[in-house]
């Protein structure tokens, strides 16, 4: 079977025929249709007016103090919490010991230097300063 | 710089958070977790060994001491611990609580910092170790 490719010129042409079909259709369209013109009823009771600064206080003032009141209560007891004691008075003498033996420091003083020694070399760990 | 913690110490929300660091680390660690905050009397590293020492297992024990007005920082990991919590992790979690402690959190350090040893000293599970 023998096919015959069409000529670019006559691939534009049709392509033009059928842009300017639907352009005209669209615009034949949107001629056609009207817009809807619609009032409120007579009835109802005239609209209070409403000024612009008032849109702008119901729009934008109030959602954005809605906005920085639910920022600052999350995000202050965090900081604080974060932040508490930096710049305050020094630590002091006070010593707290989680996990500890019930008789606190006291319970290092009577390590002896034997015990000491026994360990060396066989404990781990590291230090650091900040 | 300025010291970490105010005059007031840990506060009571401080404190729980620590002990239940320091009980989910025993948890998953299977490990003894002690914490100790305060002055060290004399060098801070040989002050940590004693209270290392004064644990009721210091094999199984790792101790955390942080001075902070001092600004010094020692892990004190047994030699049991030492098997499975190498010195290259516990070094990692130094570093970490440095850069936490520097932010002026000195109860949530100590938090990251125990979490993080328990996690480096967590034993892999064996399993069929009961089977003939």
């Amino acid at each position: 079977m023998i096919t015959h490719r069409p000529s670019t010129a006559s691939r534009l042409a049709r392509r033009a025929v059928q842009v300017a079909a639907t352009a005209l259709a669209l615009l034949a369209g949107s001629l056609a249709v009207s817009p809807a013109f619609a009032d409120t009823p007579a009835a109802w009771p005239e609209q209070p007016h409403v000024s612009g600064w008032n849109y702008l206080v119901l729009l934008l003032l109030i959602p954005l103090a809605v906005f920085v009141l639910v920022w600052l209560a999350v995000t202050v007891p965090d900081y604080r919490r974060n932040h508490r004691g930096a710049g305050e008075e020094p630590w002091g003498e006070r010593r707290e010991w989680f996990g500890g033996p019930s008789r606190s420091v006291d319970a290092a003083d009577e390590v002896s230097p034997e015990e000491l020694e026994t360990s060396e070399g066989r404990t781990g760990g590291a230090s650091g300063r900040w | 710089m300025a010291p970490v913690a105010g005059g007031e110490g840990f506060s009571a929300e401080d404190r729980h958070d620590i002990d239940r660091a320091i009980r989910d680390a025993e948890t998953v660690s299977r490990y003894e977790f002690s914490v100790f905050v305060g002055p060290a009397d004399g060098e801070p590293h040989a002050f940590a060994r004693r209270l290392h020492a004064a644990l009721a297992a210091p094999p199984r024990s790792v101790l955390v001491m942080v001075d902070p007005d001092a600004r010094s920082l020692e892990i004190v990991t047994g030699s049991e611990v030492r098997r499975d919590l190498a010195d290259e992790s516990v070094r990692l979690a130094v570093a970490t609580m440095q850069s936490t402690f520097e932010a002026g959190d000195l109860a949530g350090g100590i938090k990251r910092g125990v979490a993080l040893l328990a996690d480096a000293a967590r034993q892999p599970a064996t399993l069929h170790t009961d089977e003939p």
